[in-house]
């Protein structure tokens, strides 16, 4: 009891008709320190972000805001009170300026009237003092997503936040973008701020964090200065059972050349990319976000437009035209944006999965009771967990969702594969899940193409890697070369 | 259990029905007889027909606001046909090729060029309004003969043509949602748009063929109206189309797309139609009934906006559980 | 950057025809003073409530046509689609293009009284058309009286049905003055006889409205209802269609506005009666006025008439069959 806590949970549980949601949870967040709350989706990390804020009134346990126990009945006696929550989805006025943002609902001025010079004036100091070159006139749409991130942050100390909570807050930014966010991050925290980071990124909580607590199922398990843990002690508590090698890698031997790509190209995106996929073969893409690896896929797939090159698809001439045609020649693919480009969210996972195998079959009625057999078999086989096919796939988690959208594509025959960050904001668990799958299908002679931004993911399960930069192939690597160095040293190769 | 939700959602309407129909037949006497629930029949199914339409097109996120006038004029049109010619069959295809006509029309700009179709639709209204003013120089059509078959003759005696368009229509939309490939599109474009065309739906062309068959739906009701009406009236088709969107939303089609289904729109209605007809039998003046109806739709999107909420709790829920699951 | 320029050259078009626009006011403006154009024809225009009502466009035709039978004067038609908001801006450029006189059909009189009288205090001669609450005093007037018309059919019906008839009546749309007006008519007329109303709703003008409500009112009321008495013939014919369907053959209908759909159903042995305001009749006057007042014949600058109503039954109803199908209203 030595030392004061800025922000502590003694014992919080908060139920849901029939489930408990949250169970005993302690933490304690020391002041001017960033503790990292970690845990898998569903874990109970947002249930306990709105518990903190009064979102979620809590059935038991204590919230204690520098000693005191606080009951917010909402957000905005939380941020009054100095606790900002920063959200994955980030709130904002995209038609709106910087400075409107960071003043929404506190604009200076007298009787509702806003003093739009001050409010100008004082936004350019509290930019300025943050290390931020924005206008403050320009709109929030012409940002990027980091940068909105940011102001977020600014917005929140400005207004004297003393605890700040951040909710997965590098899922939708760049690796640059993340260097920038935790020398904020780091800057703030010499001013005595503290952060409570909920993430399921290992590498940056090693790079950030002071303190881990890590929660499953709505309990809270361990937690402890961060030099009390490893990489692999972290992850056995959070899914509850060691794990050897996540990376489940078997040496397949390799088949025929599926797919061959010579010179394609799309103007402003990419030129002159080469390469080819064996059958049985995982060939992975690296690069950083923007060098063009998911527009090659996508123009492959008849998503984006290829203005020229050649592809030769097991021994035949293929040229993109449209999605369709690509599904005929048995090229399927799992877009980047899960949600914007691959669930149906409304509808039934039955739906989800059996929608691309009605396009290909001929006749213009459904045969349902097949649709039913299939939809459960391959839903079965990939181990959906779901309270039964006709649930909505939006209420789905989105290890999950990957996974529906997988038997989608596994219900065709294929002769490439290609998976657009296949694993992005999915947790471990499931992340594991879906790397077996992947490993199944090589055994199984699919040629397999992946675009990854995680760099073990692609070291660990890929034969081959393409790595591009600004729009060309800088390299490729066989397995016995793969080495992150290299990887990073030909993404960021500057292409003339 | 899986299902719930949305049977659950079909059994509120039909519960909302069955109520009402007895507390109308507390009301008036002369409600529950086989001659008023004709009436009844016979007064929603040409707006019901539009429903079908309008509800297809809201599943898929799109809105068709020209129904009304183009069934105003693909039916007048098909009086003059008849008129002209003697020949039902004749007078009959000609309509459903007008609708067919608009419906594509409207497509092409929204699938093709990607306008908005309420505002692409809107247009259409006063395009067709136009032309077939034009063709007429503003006057009705009279003496239409044999034309009224399609709106005024029984089936075996008792069953009036006018519900059996609209049953037949009901068999065609149910099928064509529930059992056709067509009909799967339409939701998917509807849930997602750019996921549908990520899993190969060539989504333009089911948009395309959507407001085609919007159109066909439009013209045959235009025709069973004027055939009720025993003249072409180019202007009593206005209004049918926001009708037509009440009742799909009463029916509980999502107007996000996505959702619905046609017995929904048909339930949907008759649940006006019931509303209508109570009120006239009880003699309930004019001024009354506008505030009653308005009331009664506040009210139906309500249950829907609260039955929804009901599907959010049942999310966090079924995360949870499901993170539970898996350890 | 396409856009922009689009944009760019949009603006640039619609300065430009503005321009025009007030080149050509100016122009019209200046002959204004001296009445008539260069070539000695006066303008005119017809603002009639809504060109695809069958009168308002049976009218706008005869009125082209009596039109035609003065060389001086030229007659252009400006739809309003029965939006009020329109009818006054379309006054609005009439005025500022120069018309020598202006036609109103009017859709609200009272609420356009005190914008008529303003323009032809500034100089712009007007007429009100079929529909007049006399609210401008300097201005042309050639209506069928809306209380005529109902008294006509009215006095009619009240030797056609029993004294103590139970009836049911159909309103046009609500605050309509036609409607309102015929209805009084009717009051006045029946005001000693113990007849009955079982019902009373607004119907719009609509047939399909007509029908719904006599369906319910039939299965209410069975056969006890003796007459329909409607404010227009379209409702009246709605009710008659649904009558036809109950089996229901003793039921009397009265109607107004005599057009073809009523000379029809009177023939065919529906309607019973109606009365008719005769656009013919009302334009050959209208344009007669018109002259008069542009070449100064008429001092005054105005005239107002009533143009007399008629009855239509199935005694005269032939007559009307013959017109109406010489003028086009009604094919074969």
């Amino acid at each position: 009891m030595g030392e004061a806590y800025k922000l502590e949970i003694q014992g919080v549980s908060k139920s849901f008709p029939g489930v408990k949601a949250l169970d005993n949870v302690n933490i304690a967040l020391r002041p001017g320190t960033v503790h990292a709350v970690m845990g898998e989706n569903g874990a109970g990390k947002s249930t306990l972000m709105k518990v903190i804020n009064g979102l979620y009134k809590r059935d038991e346990g204590k919230v204690l805001l520098d000693g005191r126990e606080v009951h917010f009945s909402g957000p905005e006696e939380s941020t009054l009170a100095g606790i900002a929550m920063i959200y994955q989805e980030l709130n904002f006025f995209p038609e709106l300026t910087v400075a409107e943002n960071i003043f929404m609902r506190r604009q200076p001025g007298k009787k509702g009237i806003v003093s739009w010079g001050e409010m100008m004036k004082q936004a350019e100091k509290i930019l300025k003092e943050n290390g931020l070159d924005y206008d403050p006139a320009e709109k929030i749409k012409n940002l990027p997503i980091a940068s909105v991130q940011m102001l977020e942050i600014v917005k929140a100390v400005a207004f004297n936040a003393q605890v700040i909570i951040m909710d997965e807050p590098t899922s939708s930014i760049s690796d640059k973008e993340v260097a920038f966010l935790f020398e904020t991050i780091r800057r703030l925290r010499a001013q005595g701020i503290s952060f409570l980071y909920i993430s399921h990124k290992m590498d940056e909580i090693f790079q950030i964090a002071d303190d881990i607590t890590i929660i499953r199922d709505g309990k809270s398990i361990i937690s402890g200065p961060v030099s009390d843990f490893t990489e692999d002690s972290i992850i056995t508590h959070m899914v509850g059972r060691s794990l050897d090698n996540i990376y489940p890698k078997e040496d397949i031997p390799l088949g025929d050349v599926a797919f061959e790509a010579v010179n394609l190209c799309s103007d402003g995106m990419f030129k002159d990319v080469s390469f080819h996929v064996r059958k049985g073969e995982i060939v992975g893409m690296a690069g950083l976000v923007g060098a063009g690896r998911s527009e090659v896929c996508r123009a492959v797939f008849g998503l984006d437009p290829l203005d020229s090159g050649e592809i030769t698809l097991c021994g035949k001439e293929y040229k993109p035209k449209d999605v369709t045609h690509a599904i005929k020649n048995k090229i399927l693919m799992i877009t980047e944006d899960r949600k914007k480009e691959g669930i149906i969210g409304v509808r039934s996972c039955r739906e989800n999965i059996t929608i691309t195998n009605h396009h290909i079959q001929k006749g213009i009625f459904m045969n349902l009771k097949k649709e039913i057999e299939d939809a459960q078999r391959m839903s079965e086989m990939l181990k959906v967990r779901f309270a039964g096919i006709e649930t909505p796939i939006g209420s789905l988690s989105g290890g999950n969702q990957q996974k529906v959208l997988l038997a989608r594509w596994l219900m065709m025959e294929s002769n490439l594969l290609i998976l657009d960050e296949p694993t992005r904001g999915i947790d471990v668990g499931a992340k594991l899940e879906i790397y077996n799958i992947i490993t199944d299908l090589a055994k199984k002679g699919y040629a397999i193409l992946m675009i990854s931004s995680e760099m073990p993911e692609l070291l660990g399960m890929c034969d081959r890697i393409y790595v591009m930069s600004q729009g060309h192939v800088t390299g490729c690597l066989n397995r016995d070369e793969f080495r992150q160095e290299t990887i990073m040293q030909l993404a960021v190769k500057n292409i003339d | 259990m899986k299902s719930k939700k949305i049977d659950m959602r079909k059994y509120s309407l039909i519960v909302i029905l069955v109520a009402m129909v007895a507390v109308c037949s507390l009301l008036s006497g002369n409600f529950l007889t086989a001659t008023n629930i004709t009436n009844i029949l016979k007064q929603v199914s040409i707006v019901t027909i539009c429903a079908f339409a309008q509800g297809m097109i809201i599943i898929t996120g799109e809105i068709d606001l020209s129904i009304g006038y183009l069934a105003g004029m693909a039916g007048s049109f098909a009086c003059i046909v008849y008129v002209a010619t003697q020949n039902l069959l004749l007078a009959f295809i000609v309509g459903v090729l007008l609708g067919a006509l608009v419906g594509a029309v409207n497509g092409v700009f929204v699938a093709y060029f990607n306008l908005p179709s309420f505002i692409v639709t809107l247009a259409m209204q006063t395009v067709c309004f136009g032309a077939i003013c034009l063709y007429t120089g503003g006057q009705n059509i009279y003496k239409i003969g044999g034309f009224n078959v399609l709106g005024q003759s029984y089936i075996a005696g008792v069953v009036p043509i006018t519900v059996v368009f609209m049953v037949i229509m009901l068999i065609v939309t149910h099928t064509i949602l529930k059992y056709t490939k067509f009909g799967r599109y339409l939701y998917a474009i509807g849930g997602n748009k750019e996921a549908a065309i990520a899993a190969g739906i060539q989504v333009i062309r089911v948009k395309w063929a959507a407001f085609i068959l919007s159109g066909i739906f439009a013209a045959i009701a235009g025709m069973v109206m004027m055939g009720r009406l025993n003249a072409g009236i180019p202007g009593e088709g206005q209004g049918y189309e926001t009708d037509a969107i009440t009742a799909t939303v009463i029916g509980g089609t999502s107007f996000s797309g996505g959702a619905g289904t046609a017995f929904g729109t048909f339930l949907g209605s008759i649940i006006i139609g019931v509303l209508n007809n109570i009120m006239n039998l009880m003699g309930i003046d004019s001024y009354t009934q506008m505030i009653v109806k308005g009331f009664i739709i506040i009210g139906a999107v309500l249950l829907d906006s609260l039955s929804k909420k009901g599907k959010t709790s049942i999310k966090i829920m079924a995360s949870t559980s499901d993170a539970k699951k898996s350890k | 950057m396409k856009k922009k320029m689009l944009s760019v050259l949009l603006v640039l078009a619609m300065a430009v025809t503005m321009a025009a626009g007030c080149g050509k006011g100016d122009s019209s403006g200046a002959s204004d003073s001296g009445k008539g154009d260069k070539d000695g024809v006066y303008k005119v225009a017809f603002l009639p409530t809504d060109m695809s009502l069958t009168f308002a466009s049976w009218l706008a035709d005869e009125l082209t046509t009596a039109f035609k039978e003065y060389d001086d004067m030229e007659l252009t038609v400006i739809d309003s689609k029965n939006v009020l908001e329109t009818q006054i801006s379309n006054m609005e450029t009439c005025v500022s293009q120069g018309y020598d006189y202006i036609i109103l059909l009017p859709i609200e009189p009272a609420a356009e009284d005190d914008i008529v009288a303003g323009y032809i205090e500034q100089g712009t001669p007007m007429m009100n058309i079929n529909l007049d609450d006399g609210g401008v005093e300097k201005a042309s007037s050639v209506v069928a009286n809306p209380y005529d018309l109902g008294t006509v059919v009215a006095e009619y019906a009240k030797g056609q049905i029993a004294d103590d008839a139970n009836v049911v009546v159909l309103l046009g749309p609500s605050g309509n003055t036609d409607s309102i007006e015929r209805r009084r008519a009717y009051e006045d007329v029946f005001k000693d006889s113990k007849i009955k109303i079982l019902e009373e709703q607004i119907g719009d003008w609509e047939k399909s409205k007509g029908m719904e409500f006599m369906e319910s009112w039939i299965q209410v009321h069975g056969d006890k209802i003796d007459a329909v008495l409607s404010m227009n013939d379209a409702m009246a014919i709605g009710a008659i269609e649904a009558a036809k369907d109950a089996s229901l053959n003793d039921i009397k209908f009265f109607g107004v506005d005599g057009l073809a759909d009523a000379a029809v159903s009177i023939e065919e042995g529906g309607l019973d009666a109606t009365a008719l305001q005769d656009a013919q009749v009302m334009a050959k006057e209208g344009a007669r006025i018109v002259h008069e007042v542009l070449t100064g014949e008429n001092k005054e600058g105005f005239e107002k008439v009533e143009i007399p109503v008629t009855l239509i039954t199935n005694e005269n109803v032939a007559e009307f069959i013959e017109r109406y199908t010489k003028n086009g209203m009604l094919t074969e």
